[in-house]
């Protein structure tokens, strides 16, 4: 018996027990569920009934097409907007870099979709600029549909490929480059053969980041697509229209959605293991000193483009403070809205960052513990640990709430509609940002300072928590604000989740858009950015300027 | 306050590697004892056991008549410096010195006079306040050395204290080890793999290989009377040469080596091939016709004496030291006759393994 156990029957091997029992419980069980439902029938027998539906019917598979048709074209946009930024900011002296960078990362940070609802704002059927235009009798294109999910998208996302490369660029040694300028080479053929093969598996890793978020949002679809429906869009309807049913064709969809993010990441994993280069710039690349007109170009152009991506956040805190009437907004100024808001849907903002507050709680208590099993007790299990922790990173967080909810709307685990079931997950959703950050920073500790301790007389699991966690604190503070962010601002899985009593900010934004109540959700999105620029401020001071938010 | 230590067939193994084979020694109260070998050969390995961070797979360690087996490492009362200093990158030295009697719950007033002695004897009082970061290699080092020592253990484990630090200051620090190891009077087992330190700073050594231990000795002995091929090359240079035992008989054997016959006296009888073991100082050169003929093709002036490399007519490289003192003047290249100082030969088995001659 003594011999299938493990031979310190520590702290740690109890830690590992907890740990896999709850993502057991409340991640492997929910898919594995949601699997299992996609392959059943009505009746309860094996079937391929909705694969084949879905095979089938145009209505099915073009939302597939137009998902994957939308994350190409995107990546292929936010590469052509995101690394001739990267590169100028990077390489050339411009102006107002440190405000350009800002801009770029909180779009980044940015609530999902009211790039979509601010965008409507503008360009919509009676956006400001249009109006501007018909009134000169010039007719603008459409935003609603393909157009407009590629152009909100494109905006928001871009920031992956530009922070991603511009760490890349930084982190070349300049004696590369001047090696190949030595060996004759000219700026160009430098940057195509040597630079840019260089940096390649960096941008496809930031690639990747694009691709997957614009494959699984559906807040902005949602919003801004109309007729051009893609899957995760689907998917809600279907799990919304099957409700009470056994929601096999939501799960069978979702299972699809799956399949294609986890393809993609596993060949981007192939790709970029072949083709690593490990790089410390002893000496970094030297910033070419352009002259004034070129340089003042070159930085305006910049300047528009991080602009242009910040300015969702602009017009929504603006139109805040707009006067309605109704749906429409009139002249004038009036804190109407933010009265509106206190006094209707308080409830949703303090859920919000009651919720946030307990799921951070959890996510930092597991994320240390996960961190220090991976990187201090390496060992099959704390692998497969990894894969659990890191799998709902590719998950999109709608399909998560889904499956939650299809796994504990029954008794005896009738979760659904507790407050607890959209804190669990939040928890396990945003987790991965923390427990890389902690693990990164523990990688850093000499394991010999907690020998050390443990040498003077403290016992080893007081030294976790007096040293270790001590030292691993700007690491698990830094990710935790990541999550943190990342969570008041989730809409996927609050959307599935929510009921009357349970909804959050970003629910309550997504209904009053929905009933073009625009002026409150303007103000409730205006509390979820000034939140949110607010935490990263923190997370900026914290992590002393050195920001790494991917 | 000092222990023995005792290692009993002690054995650790790394699922079907075996770092440390079936290990036995004493090291006795107060001693400097230093494990000395290549890299990778189970020092560290040793350490941790003795410390408590590793697991023991078979033997048993005593300190004094106490199996300590089983005793979590934090209650093993040992002093451990790390080859990377660990200081608590948190805590100020002071912080760092108290950090231990903390953990003893000593009584504020004592904990701070014994910090403060013990600063004094490394010679840092004056940096107590300043965090690691402000402190040298070499501060830092003090800092972990008074932060073992304060506990009063009763062993001090020293694994590779002085590697990360310049060679003037290894130097230094190795002397200030030293002295403060015999005032203090505690067992100290201390790992190196630089045979030079080894000699310089124990009483005695364990020169380990592959998990075992090939010669134990004060450095005298294990310089002077290696008892293996292996210590007699890791310790010192030495020149290898193949002979023969031309006759042995009431405790003295000839020995032939590239037709130079010379008598030494034996310990074990033996009969056949040997390995010969010759430091650079125990050749001389002979203007007799008897000895090795070789020829010098490169001479290195080192101050107090001269480096030779004497080629021989099989093509193997013999290095010979000559005083600077004796001769006066730099030989010239060319051909040469050396005899070897038979007292001072180590003589073993053809294999290496076993040392013949005392
Ligand atoms: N945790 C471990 N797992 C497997 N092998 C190990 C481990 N630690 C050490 N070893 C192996 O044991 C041998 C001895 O290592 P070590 O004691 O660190 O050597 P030394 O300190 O003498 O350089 C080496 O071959 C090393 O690779
Ligand atoms: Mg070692």
């Amino acid at each position: 018996m003594t011999r299938f156990l493990p031979k310190r029957l520590d702290f740690w091997f109890f830690a590992k027990i907890v740990i896999f029992s709850l993502f057991g419980f409340f991640l492997i069980y929910p898919f594995v569920n949601m699997f299992i439902r996609g392959f059943t029938s009505t009746d309860g027998t094996f079937s391929l009934a909705y694969f084949q539906r879905f095979a089938e019917y145009k209505y099915y598979y073009q939302t597939l097409f137009r998902s994957l048709s939308v994350a190409v074209s995107t990546t292929f946009f936010a590469m052509l907007v995101g690394m001739p930024m990267a590169y100028a900011m990077s390489r050339y002296n411009l102006i107002g870099k440190r405000v350009i960078n800002i801009m770029i990362i909180m779009s980044l940070m940015s609530p999902p979709f009211i790039g979509a609802y601010s965008w409507i704002l503008l360009l919509g059927r009676s956006g400001v600029i249009t109006k501007f235009f018909v009134g000169l009798g010039i007719n603008m294109p459409s935003i609603y549909g393909y157009l407009g999910i590629i152009l909100v998208f494109t905006l928001k996302l871009f920031p992956y490929i530009y922070l991603y490369v511009s760490g890349a660029l930084g982190s070349i040694d300049s004696s590369l480059e001047e090696a190949a300028e030595n060996l004759g080479s000219n700026k160009l053929r430098r940057l195509m053969t040597i630079t840019f093969p260089v940096i390649l598996p960096t941008i496809l890793s930031g690639a990747i980041m694009v691709f997957m978020s614009a494959l699984a949002d559906f807040g902005t679809p949602m919003l801004i697509g109309e007729g051009y429906k893609v899957l995760p869009v689907l998917v809600y309807e279907e799990y919304m229209s099957e409700i009470g049913g056994n929601a096999g064709m939501a799960s069978a969809l979702s299972m699809i959605v799956i399949m294609v993010s986890m393809f993609v990441l596993l060949m981007q994993k192939r790709f970029v293991a072949k083709r690593k280069y490990t790089m410390s710039a002893l000496r970094p690349p030297q910033i070419i000193k352009l002259r004034v007109i070129p340089k003042i170009v070159l930085s305006c152009l910049a300047f528009i483009v991080s602009l242009v991506a910040f300015l969702p956040q602009i017009v929504v805190v603006y139109t805040s403070f707009v006067k309605t009437s109704g749906p429409v907004f009139v002249a004038g100024y009036s804190l109407d809205s933010y009265r509106t808001i206190f006094y209707r849907l308080a409830r949703n903002i303090t859920n919000t960052f009651t919720f946030s507050t307990i799921a951070m709680f959890f996510i930092i208590i597991i994320g240390i513990l996960v961190a220090y099993l991976m990187v201090r007790r390496p060992s099959k299990s704390s692998t497969v640990l990894d894969v659990f922790v890191m799998f709902p990173y590719v998950v999109p967080s709608a399909i998560m709430g889904i499956s939650l909810l299809l796994a504990f709307n029954r008794r005896p685990l009738l979760l659904a509609g507790t407050s607890f079931i959209m804190i669990v997950a939040y928890a396990i959703r945003k987790m991965p940002y923390t427990v890389r950050s902690a693990s990164a920073i523990l990688q850093q500790i000499d394991p010999s300072i907690e020998d050390a301790s443990i040498n003077l007389g403290v016992s080893p699991i007081k030294t976790f928590f007096t040293v270790t966690s001590r030292l691993m604190l700007p690491g698990i503070i830094s990710g935790a604000i990541l999550s943190w962010i990342s969570t008041i601002n989730e809409l996927g899985s609050s959307v599935m989740l929510y009921t009357g009593r349970t909804a959050t900010i970003s629910v309550a934004i997504y209904t009053e858009v929905i009933r073009n109540s625009f002026g409150t959700a303007a103000a409730l999105a205006s509390i979820l950015t000034v939140a949110t620029i607010l935490s990263f401020i923190i997370f900026a001071l914290i992590s002393k300027g050195k920001v790494s938010v991917i | 306050m000092s222990v023995d230590v005792l290692i009993n067939n002690v054995t650790k193994r790394y699922g079907d590697f075996t770092a440390i084979e079936d290990m036995s020694f004493k090291i006795n109260k107060g001693e400097f004892f230093t494990l000395l070998g290549p890299s990778g050969c189970g020092k560290t390995t040793l350490l941790r056991m003795i410390a408590g961070f590793n697991t023991i797979e078979g033997g048993d360690i005593l300190f004094d008549t106490t199996n300590i087996n089983k005793l979590p490492a934090h209650k093993r009362d040992i002093g451990m410096v790390f080859q990377n200093y660990a200081i608590f990158p948190h805590l100020s030295t002071y912080d760092n010195v108290a950090y231990g009697l903390k953990a003893r719950k000593v009584p504020k007033d004592e904990a701070h006079k014994r910090i403060m002695d013990a600063l004094k004897v490394v010679q840092i009082e004056q940096l107590k306040d300043r965090m690691p970061h402000e402190l040298s290699g070499g501060q830092q080092q003090r800092v972990a050395l008074a932060r073992a020592i304060v506990i009063e253990p009763k062993i001090l484990l020293m694994d590779e204290p002085l590697s990360n630090l310049d060679a003037k200051l290894r130097v230094q620090m190795r002397s200030t080890i030293k002295k403060l190891q015999s005032k203090l009077g505690i067992t100290t087992i201390y790992v190196t793999h630089d045979q030079e330190e080894a000699l310089a700073i124990s009483d005695r050594i364990a020169v380990m290989n592959l998990g075992k231990v090939m010669q134990i000795g004060s450095p005298d002995e294990v310089y002077r009377r290696p008892s293996n091929d292996f210590v007699a090359d890791f310790i010192g240079t030495s020149n290898f040469l193949e002979g023969k035992i031309i006759s042995s008989e009431n405790g003295s054997m000839i020995i032939d080596v590239m037709d130079y016959q010379f008598t030494v006296q034996f310990d074990k009888n033996h009969q056949g091939d040997v390995l010969l073991s010759v430091r650079p100082e125990h050749f001389f050169f002979s203007e007799e016709s008897k000895g090795i003929k070789g020829e010098i093709i490169l001479s290195t002036f080192l101050g107090d004496f001269i480096n030779y490399e004497i080629q021989l007519p099989n093509g193997d490289i013999l290095e010979v030291n000559e005083y600077t003192e004796k001769v006066g003047k730099i030989r010239n290249n060319g051909p040469v006759t050396l005899q070897i100082n038979e007292k001072s030969v180590s003589i073993f088995t053809r294999d290496g393994k076993e040392r013949l001659v005392r």
